[in-house]
């Protein structure tokens, strides 16, 4: 006996997503493997000193803070760390727990700055979150790991070049963004589709 | 020599891009006078006077030496995952060898002077210079 169905009306399973929610799926998993991608690159690099990277990721996460919307934003932020721990092979180790923890305080700043403070622009939010990553993680140490005072003396300098950093990945993130949005014209090339949240 | 107009045009929308808003330059006045305040605390908070080494294993201190020491001194600190070398001499200290994966803590070279510091935070090890000045509180091991 065949089963029987209401008319008009196919099993949930079957059905397929709408396309506009495909789409942004799609973009979200794309931001996430160039952030994975970046971090990882990232960590290969001599950098300027011991423990300091240049955040570039964080240019991503940006992205997909204006592009995508903040909850997306803020589970690329902890899902770049996961799987970039992954494959550099420091899953679940103290850098695992410091780059966590600042991924997600950076977000949630970000996210906080971009809600509530007016006229200000990805440049400002990103600095923002690079001051706080860099809190944090010192907090996260300190808390955890050598519970000494005098590993603030490290502070000053390293937020000063958070800073810097900061700054630059929001100019950077801003015109990623802005030529996201607002394409210059081509000799005739597809013009990008970017979903807003 | 004259300038081009679309270079000049180029130079002005490379400094409107880079420059920001004006909350964003606001935030970033904020943040540096908050890095300056707190450079100039933490030089305090380091103290002043004989420089000395500190050597700690989580909240425990483990030794503290004179920096500029009569002879070379090697100390074996032992942290959570081994033992990390830690060499004074000629006026410098540094951690040569450490069982961490990364050896940043190696990699960061010699350090002397006062409010500088080596961190092996896998190992849990903390090298930090200090005046004699100002004394911290510690638990001995």
């Amino acid at each position: 006996m065949p089963h029987s169905q209401p008319s008009g009306s196919p099993r949930p399973s079957l059905t397929r997503p709408p396309l506009k929610e495909l789409h942004r799926k799609a973009q979200w998993m794309v931001l996430l493997m160039l952030a994975v991608g970046i971090h990882v690159l990232e960590s290969a690099l001599p950098g300027l000193g011991p423990w300091f990277k240049p955040g570039l990721a964080n240019i991503i996460t940006l992205v997909a803070l204006i592009m995508l919307g903040p909850k997306e934003a803020l589970m690329l932020a902890v899902a770049r760390v996961v799987i970039g721990a992954l494959f550099i092979g420091t899953l679940f180790t103290p850098t695992f727990i410091m780059s966590l923890s600042g991924a997600v305080a950076a977000a949630l700043i970000m996210l906080a700055a971009w809600r509530i403070i007016p006229g200000i622009s990805l440049i400002g939010i990103s600095l923002l979150g690079a001051v706080a990553h860099m809190l944090v993680q010192f907090a996260t140490v300190e808390a955890l790991f050598i519970q000494q005072s005098a590993l603030f003396y490290l502070l000053p300098p390293f937020l000063l070049i958070a800073a810097l950093t900061g700054w630059l990945n929001g100019v950077a993130a801003q015109y990623i963004t802005d030529r996201l949005r607002d394409p210059a014209p081509t000799t005739g090339g597809p013009m990008v589709e970017t979903a807003h949240g | 020599m004259n300038s081009s107009p679309a270079s000049v045009c180029l130079l002005r929308s490379l400094g409107k891009r880079i420059s920001g808003t004006w909350t964003d330059r606001l935030l970033l006045a904020l943040v540096l006078a908050g890095i300056v305040f707190g450079w100039l605390h933490i030089g305090q908070l380091a103290g002043s006077g004989k420089a000395m080494v500190d050597i700690y294993h989580g909240q425990t201190l483990l030794a503290e030496y004179p920096l500029h020491a009569d002879k070379p001194i090697h100390f074996a600190a032992m942290g959570e995952s081994g033992i990390s070398d830690i060499i004074i001499a000629d006026g410098e200290v540094a951690i040569s060898e450490s069982p961490c994966n990364g050896k940043q803590c190696v990699r960061t070279g010699h350090k002397h002077r006062i409010g500088e510091l080596i961190a092996c935070v896998p190992n849990r090890i903390l090298v930090a210079i200090r005046g004699d000045a100002q004394a911290f509180d510690a638990m001995l091991e």
